[in-house]
């Protein structure tokens, strides 16, 4: 059948070959150019971006993790799917800290003098937002641990007086750094504890390694006193994860592999265990929380978003298939939002107008929901390798108005 | 050696917080307890071979397979598939003198096995046969356990990271 097809192929290919010849034989006829005005003579121009970063700009972390020493933060307009600008990173890329009024942002990093090796530096360094230049910077003890990124490895305090840096040689200590000086305050003996999850202005709550809790505060100069602990909170089978989800100054949640859920509040500087729930009801005991950033907490709103898939003990990182909203105040779940593709990061920005995002690590694309029902809204693709840590920027409080 | 004994004494201390604990790290425990923090150490125990020690001889499964029985507790590119082998780094890197422990069981014989999952070090990430199981793994707070930290912190050649082994280091019962 198609060999008869086939047959007549020369035939034609013959006949096109006179009409193309045909064609070229006659004279050519030029098209009259329109008649436009002459290209201007251009300048070399450089972008400057806004003074602040406006609630749903995002920057979206990129741990490049097949080339570890290229970290590097992408920061993205969400309402319009536009990629905005790149801030390197270094060596096992954690993340950004956001200045409190959004102009700044500081990033941690570890370099080495030769590519992949030589000797280590580790430094914080400013970036303006508006030029995304590298500014001040302070060089810091080369011990900040080297893992999968912890946004609590890295705090800022909430006034952006000071940053803490968890280290992890594997003696356990924390640098603290001056960031209004952009000095080096110093080292602290951690033993035993690690992370540091902020509860006011100078304190905070460290992870222990046998389930317990470190409470920790900050003097008016850096200085780090370490104070009361919490007998064991969590079972060895069952730990709470190191992305714990803070819902008030000094409150956080603490939720383990399974999905239970722990209240810790250290507003008095001894962390106290509040109540207990879990994210699943009877009978969704397959159901888990997962991923490199399984957690997003919307303040306005009180609501929780947790990427859950179905999978027994160990997959703590897989990917959620669906995300579970919670009413924490309520301590119950108001909703499920099946995803059409699996996620390891969840992010929500802090408006009163959210906009929810998504990634898998590996996809390179952002994916910007609603956050009522989880529809995408829009994609942002082509962002780098390994898309980790999704963070959206703090919002200034609303100016007072004029009297 | 500096580095080398604050990892034994790290190893220790960490081990004695631990006790309580039941399952693996409990005859973890024992084990540091019977014969002293540094025979744990792999370092003391790496050699030079002319080529990558491939898998024993009564064992089943492909090591450049994520699927096999050692890596139930990996998270990493297999050195299998970069140079080296399960338990051999690959050439010009460096093994973590420390690392964490996992309990895999194997299909071959029925039993358990305590698994080193030292990094070799000193280059740029592989990125080849890149494998996350995660059984067992704990959070980055309990470090002994973890898969999340990057192991080489111990090494005379930097924290750069190229792949993970998963070394047999006995039977776990």
């Amino acid at each position: 059948m198609y060999a008869d097809r086939l047959k007549g192929l020369p035939l034609f290919m013959a006949a096109l070959g006179l009409l193309v010849s045909s064609a070229d034989a006659r004279p050519a006829k030029k098209a009259a150019p329109p008649k436009v005005p002459v290209l201007a003579t251009e300048d070399v121009t450089l972008v400057e971006l806004k003074d602040r970063m406006p609630p749903h700009w995002v920057v979206v972390n990129d741990v490049v993790f097949t080339h570890l020493i290229d970290g590097r933060s992408y920061i993205v307009d969400a309402d319009s799917g536009t990629y905005l600008g790149t801030v390197p990173g270094g060596h096992s890329h954690v993340g950004v800290q956001f200045t409190p009024d959004a102009s700044t942002l500081l990033i941690p990093a570890t370099f080495f003098s030769r590519g992949s090796r030589g000797e280590r530096t580790d430094v914080i360094t400013w970036f303006g937002l508006k030029d995304l230049m590298p500014g001040a910077e302070v060089v810091i003890p080369p011990k900040r641990v080297q893992a999968l990124p912890l946004l609590s490895s890295i705090p800022l305090t909430d006034d952006g007086r000071f940053m803490l840096i968890y280290n992890f040689t594997p003696e356990q200590t924390m640098t603290v750094v001056d960031a209004a000086a952009k000095t080096l305050v110093g080292e602290f003996e951690t033993p035993g504890c690690a992370l540091a999850h902020m509860t006011g202005p100078r304190s905070f709550m460290m992870q222990c390694a046998d389930g317990s809790m470190q409470s920790g505060a900050l003097a008016e100069d850096g200085k780090i006193t370490l104070g009361a602990t919490t007998p064991p909170l969590f079972e060895r089978e069952d730990p709470a994860s190191d992305k714990p989800v803070r819902i008030a100054s000094s409150r956080w949640l603490f939720i383990t592999f399974s999905g239970a859920v722990a209240e810790v509040d250290n507003a008095t500087g001894t962390p106290t265990p509040g109540a207990r729930w879990k994210l699943t009801a009877a009978g969704e005991e397959a159901w888990r929380p997962g991923g490199l950033q399984p957690y997003a907490y919307h303040a306005p709103s009180g609501l929780l978003y947790v990427l859950m898939h179905e999978g027994g003990p160990g997959t703590h990182k897989h990917p959620g298939t669906e995300i579970w909203v919670f009413d924490v105040a309520a301590k119950k779940r108001v909703a499920r939002l099946p995803l059409e593709t699996p996620s390891t990061a969840v992010s929500i920005s802090n408006d009163a107008d959210p906009l929810l995002y998504t990634a898998l690590f590996g996809s390179g694309t952002l994916v910007v929901r609603r956050p009522s029902d989880a529809a995408i809204l829009r994609k942002v693709e082509g962002l780098g390798s390994d898309i980790t840590l999704i963070q959206a920027p703090p919002v200034a409080p609303a100016a007072a108005t004029a009297p | 050696m500096r580095r080398f004994d604050r990892a034994a004494e790290y190893l220790a201390r960490s081990t004695a917080r631990n006790t309580s604990r039941r399952g693996f790290i409990g005859r973890l425990g024992a084990i540091v307890t019977a014969t002293g923090a540094a025979t744990l150490l792999p370092i003391s125990r790496v050699r030079a071979e002319k080529a990558a020690v491939p898998i024993q001889v009564q064992e089943e499964g492909d090591p450049n397979s994520c699927d096999y029985w050692r890596y139930c507790a990996v998270d990493g590119f297999l050195c299998s598939c970069c140079g080296g082998s399960a338990s051999s780094c690959p050439p010009g890197t460096e093994p973590s003198p420390i690392t964490w422990l996992g309990t895999c069981r194997n299909p071959t014989d029925g039993r358990n096995y305590v698994i080193s999952y030292n990094d070799c070090c000193g280059k740029a990430a592989c990125g080849r046969c890149n494998c996350s199981r995660d059984e067992g793994a704990t959070p980055v707070y309990q470090p002994t356990t973890a898969n999340d930290l990057d192991w080489c912190l111990g090494t005379q050649t930097g924290v750069a990271y190229h792949c993970s082994l998963s070394v047999v280091t006995g039977p776990a019962d």
